[in-house]
């Protein structure tokens, strides 16, 4: 039996001389392992290959359990323009970062899906990369279940002050009272009240396009965001985090 | 059936080989013994050579001998044109096409966010530290045109536009002798923004640029 999806390329990787061990993200069949044999020749059905973040449609044979076997792949149009501007490369490649880590194999998420496709797609004209990441991450942890606690002490249900700078922690899922974070004795992460603003206007489905955070709210608001990506993965750090970071503290940057 | 300890070594080390499955490193091993002794010695002396005397060069990072490649060592070579590419197989494959007079620097891989390659894992500081030092009027960004290796050109662009050097991309788009009929979306769109002018005197817009 063959089936035919459509997928966004989320791991590649280069298996033998010409083939390639693909992930894709597909609308119907959810994370999805496959390999592409003679992937890489110019005349395969595979049209020489198929890269990270390119948005297929995918004819494979399903191997219950095992790797799926690819049998043609034709790169769909889209996703274009996030190749102009690192900002969105990485911003792209943070989406595919959170399917990767945060689903799992063969479970259909066709909500998950299209946000993620709606989102690779405004990317590729986006001024403002950082704010669509931030908005994609925060609608996939609310598919997902792990939306952040922000309206109260995600650990005891305890007011967590409005207008001061408040602990975030991921291990308890959003927000925490003063008491709280003194009984965790960890260092926790502090949200200004315009990022915990900015938490709360992209969990009630704001569209980036209508969001104007200041860039160290953002950064707080990305950087819980992530926390609570973190936990989802089997892998313990986001990698990505590691490129960005040097971006950022690049004396060369613009 | 028996067979000697050697042989069997033999075997397994052929069988290590890429695409190399256990019939072909039969077929090999079967091969080598039947060749005379110097034939077969002259295979084991360029595999020891080939470990024990290749090393990365002090300057660009590609294969060597010495302390320099020979691209390096080429003093006529054009020095102020730099090309960067993710491996020594790259450089070798550019070299192929006798195109370039250029040198290289070799990056020793690409960058990776989602494998956690981050730029201190590659050669990045040694390429600024060459092209501070002055004497390079253009770096090419050669890394492939994969996602990966268009967020290293992005980001080698960021690095080195601060340092007024003038930074260009390797062209993409349709290959040699390919179809329009065959092609893939990308490769078309990257064709068609990527056009040149056609000009009868015939020269390449590479040299015009210069």
């Amino acid at each position: 039996m063959i089936l035919r999806t459509e997928g966004i390329v989320i791991e590649r990787r280069e298996w033998s001389e010409a083939s390639q061990l693909l992930t894709l993200f597909t609308a119907t069949h959810g994370r999805l392992h496959a390999i592409a044999k003679g992937a890489r020749r110019p005349k395969s059905r595979h049209g020489g290959g198929v890269d990270l973040l390119d948005r297929v449609q995918a004819l494979f044979y399903p191997r219950p359990g095992g790797l799926n076997l690819l049998a043609e792949t034709s790169v769909l149009p889209g996703f274009r323009g996030l190749r102009a501007r690192l900002d969105r490369l990485l911003a792209g490649l943070g989406v595919a970062e959170a399917l990767r880590d945060g689903t799992r194999d063969e479970e259909p998420a066709p909500e998950v899906y299209a946000l993620a496709a709606e989102t690779l797609g405004r990317l590729g004209e986006s001024d403002r990369p950082g704010v669509e990441l931030a908005a994609f991450e925060s609608r996939f942890l609310a598919a997902v279940g792990l939306a952040p606690r922000l309206d109260a002490c995600a650990s005891c249900g305890g007011e967590a002050p409005e207008g001061e700078p408040v602990g975030f922690s991921a291990d308890s899922g959003g927000v925490v009272c003063r008491a709280c974070a003194a009984e965790s004795g960890a260092a926790l992460r502090t949200l200004r009240p315009a990022a915990r603003a900015l938490l709360r206007s992209l969990a009630a489905g704001t569209p980036a396009a209508r969001v104007r955070p200041d860039a160290a709210s953002l950064r707080q608001a990305r950087a819980a965001l992530t926390d609570l990506l973190r936990t989802l993965g089997e892998r313990p750090s986001r990698p990505g985090d590691r490129f960005a970071r040097w971006i950022e503290q690049s004396p060369a940057r613009g | 059936m028996a067979e000697t300890d050697s042989l069997k070594r033999l075997k397994e080390e052929l069988g290590k080989l890429p695409g190399i499955g256990e019939r072909s490193a039969e077929r090999i091993a079967q091969h080598l013994l039947a060749l005379p002794s110097e034939e077969a010695l002259a295979l084991a002396r360029a595999i020891r050579d080939v470990k024990q005397k290749i090393r990365a060069c002090s300057r660009c990072g590609g294969l060597a001998e010495g302390d320099l490649c020979p691209v390096c060592s080429d003093s006529k070579r054009d020095a102020a044109v730099l090309c960067v590419v993710e491996g020594a197989n790259d450089m070798r494959s550019l070299e192929a096409t006798g195109a370039f007079r250029g040198v290289y620097h070799v990056l020793g891989g690409r960058l990776s966010p989602l494998e956690g390659v981050a730029p201190e894992d590659l050669s990045v500081e040694a390429l600024l530290s060459r092209v501070k030092a002055g004497g390079v009027r253009e770096v090419v960004l050669a890394t492939n045109p994969t996602a990966e290796g268009d967020a290293t050109a992005l980001f080698l662009l960021r690095v080195l536009a601060p340092l007024g050097v003038k930074v260009t991309r390797i062209a993409r788009g349709l290959p040699s002798g390919g179809t329009i009929e065959h092609a893939s979306p990308p490769m078309l769109a990257d064709a068609i923004e990527g056009r040149t002018e056609l000009r009868e005197d015939g020269a390449s817009p590479a040299a015009r640029g210069n």
